[in-house]
């Protein structure tokens, strides 16, 4: 079979399977079993185990089920709570302060966090059933808390950025440094769509009752301000900075960053035994999850490069002859649509071995271009029909919000995801500074 | 007599479905502990290592054997609670026999492929190291077959427990209503 049949029919097929509803861990094992058998025969099955071992045996890959158990942990401490609470009676008397609130909390909690599940469950839990108490418009509430809880992934640390270090041989402490400067400028984005949009209609966001402002003094506030927020902000001090200052490996920071996270949930009184095996068994189903497509990822994207689909698909994408950036903007649109369809991981594996060639040829710098690629990929999460934080807020949300509201309030916020991807290409220095600063 | 028959046909086969969850619920319950001996190992690494500066060749590779297995173990026990990612927009719309349908052929054309070849091969590749004796870089523990070994055995997991949703999947189809 030629490259482009081969190529053609493993994208074919991923669509296929994966909208028949099969889980994308095994669509994607599958298709290289079937592909890897038409294009070698047999020989190609023992390219699965080294793929699988491969996967097994990696001490960069460790990071993974610890920072996810570093947030389990940290959701269980009621951390996320507290600060909440906090946040809504600092920026409760604005418009739209509640919404603010939503995505200063997933900003703070990102940066304890690798992942969006845990924080778009504890804010869509929290802040929903106050929001719409409040009269706020259930699209630009649901919007907020998917986009918030997004940032998790992309603000350090994350686990989508140690996957694509393992996956692009670059250092994990780079990206996390690179990355901190987009994420805040996505949040700050965020903030100033809401303040904008309430300001010009304040039925969207309602601001908070003079009375209910009283109920909580100043010094109260502070207090409140003190005890939500030191705990955490010195949590992720601890593991980034541990990182940044070549202290410990990520491995390390994130296995001190889990056992930190469990002495919280003892300091704030909120330990249970069953609240421990709740944790332990998310974590175990959530890593599984992540890992397990990534050896069926492995897998697919060993037996589609190996038959020369890449070379395809790289062929096409400088054939185009767009230049330099025409070429960047084909790669993003690539994203984007692969976003709609398959989960970070599964793009990862598949356009990494494609794209960072191209990158490279282009003379684009390695991390900035890497960094670019999760801030494009921040769009991913909240794209139907496969959206990550879609799919996790239905499933908190109060029955009254729709999924029609959730797909609908996420919109303009790819319209800022795109807009912050464009800052950060603009000003490249908003990626390298820090990358060139913190990591040497 | 006929009817009494055909169910007690269809109780056997429900407590052998039963038994292969009930596989899966154990390893998952056993298995997803894993994570604290985890964080444990590299906790006290980096105290021994940079407050006592005396490192253990040993830890990185316990660290290594031990994040393996947790999420290959526990992949079964994933499975049975539907957790592994995928997309329902179109699939939920259908009827539970039509998702029935899907099943079978999706489990026949992605899943049972892919997971007999990781299981058969996996055999081999286990066996391979067996029989060298293949031994670690610090050599302080000659775990890497067992470690090994722990590829085919959770893939076996994971066709067990996709047999037993085929099997439930094959059922809904036939009788138009779950088992």
């Amino acid at each position: 079979m030629s490259p482009e049949v081969i190529t053609i029919g493993m994208f074919v097929g991923l669509l296929i399977g994966l909208f028949l509803g099969h889980p994308l861990a095994f669509v994607l094992g599958g298709l290289a079993a079937i592909f890897g058998f038409l294009g070698w025969g047999t020989t190609s099955f023992y390219m699965f185990l080294n793929r699988t071992w491969g996967t097994m045996d990696n001490y960069i890959l460790v990071c993974i089920p610890l920072f996810i158990f570093m947030a389990q942990m940290l959701d269980q401490s009621g951390v996320a709570e507290d600060l909440f609470d906090t946040m809504r009676y600092l920026f409760g008397p604005i418009p739209g302060g509640i919404a603010v609130a939503v995505v200063v909390v997933s900003t703070l909690f990102g940066a304890c966090t690798g992942i969006i599940g845990a924080s778009v469950v504890t804010m869509g839990l929290l802040s929903m059933p106050v929001m719409l108490k409040y009269d706020y418009n259930k699209q630009l509430a649901s919007g907020a808390v998917c986009a918030g809880g997004t940032l998790g992934i992309l603000i350090p640390p994350s686990i989508m950025l140690v996957v694509m270090a393992d996956q692009a041989s670059t250092s994990v402490g780079k990206l996390f440094a690179g990355a901190i400067v987009p994420g805040l400028i996505l949040s700050g984005l965020y903030i100033v769509y809401i303040l904008i949009r309430c300001a010009l209609k304040p039925k969207d966001g309602p601001a908070l009752s003079r009375q209910e402002r009283q109920a909580v003094t100043k010094l109260e506030l502070t207090k409140m301000v003190l005890k939500s927020l030191v705990p955490p902000v010195v949590l992720v001090l601890g593991v980034l900075g541990s990182i940044f200052a070549g202290i410990a490996t990520p491995t390390e920071a994130a296995g001190v960053g889990a056992m930190l996270a469990f002495l919280m949930t003892l300091a704030y009184g909120k330990f249970t035994f069953a609240g421990l095996k709740t944790a332990v068994i998310n974590t175990a189903k959530t890593t599984s999850m992540v890992i397990i497509i990534l050896v069926g990822a492995a897998c697919f994207a060993g037996v589609f490069l190996g038959s020369g689909g890449g070379k395809v698909v790289q062929e096409l994408i400088l054939g185009i002859g767009f230049g330099k950036w025409g070429t960047f903007i084909v790669m993003m649109i690539i994203l984007f649509i692969l976003g709609m369809f398959i989960d970070w991981i599964g793009i990862i594996m598949i356009t990494f071995p494609v794209f960072l060639p191209i990158a490279q040829h282009l003379g684009f710098d390695k991390v900035w271009f890497v960094v670019t690629m999760a801030v494009m990929l921040q769009d991913s999460f909240l794209t139907p029909p496969f959206g990550y934080a879609l799919f996790y807020l239905k499933g908190v949300a109060p029955p009254e919000v729709t999924t029609s509201d959730i797909y609908w309030g996420a919109f303009p916020f790819w319209r800022l995801m795109e807009m912050g991807l464009i800052i950060v290409v603009i000003w490249p220095a908003t990626i390298m500074w820090l990358a060139n600063l913190l990591v040497k | 007599m006929e009817t009494s028959f055909t169910n007690g046909r269809s109780m056997q086969l429900n407590t052998i479905l039963k038994g292969f969850d009930w596989l899966s619920e154990w390893s998952g319950r056993i298995f997803v502990w894993l994570i604290i001996p985890l964080t444990g190992v590299v906790v006290f690494e980096v105290i021994s290592r940079r407050i006592f500066d005396r490192p253990h060749i040993w830890a990185t590779e316990v660290t290594n054997f031990l994040y393996g297995p947790h999420f290959m173990l526990v992949a079964a026990y994933t499975l049975l609670y539907q957790a592994h990612v995928s997309i329902d927009v179109i699939y939920g719309r259908f009827s539970p026999r039509t998702r029935g349908m899907l099943d079978i052929f999706t489990y026949l054309v992605f899943f049972f492929p892919f997971c007999i070849i990781v299981f058969t091969e996996g055999i081999v590749f286990a066996q391979t190291s067996w029989s060298i004796g293949e031994t670690s870089e610090s050599a302080a523990f000659r775990i890497v077959p067992l470690i090994k070994t722990v590829i085919p055995v959770s893939f076996g997991l994971l066709l067990i427990q996709g047999l037993a949703n085929f099997i439930r999947s094959i059922m809904l189809v036939v009788r138009g209503k779950e088992i």
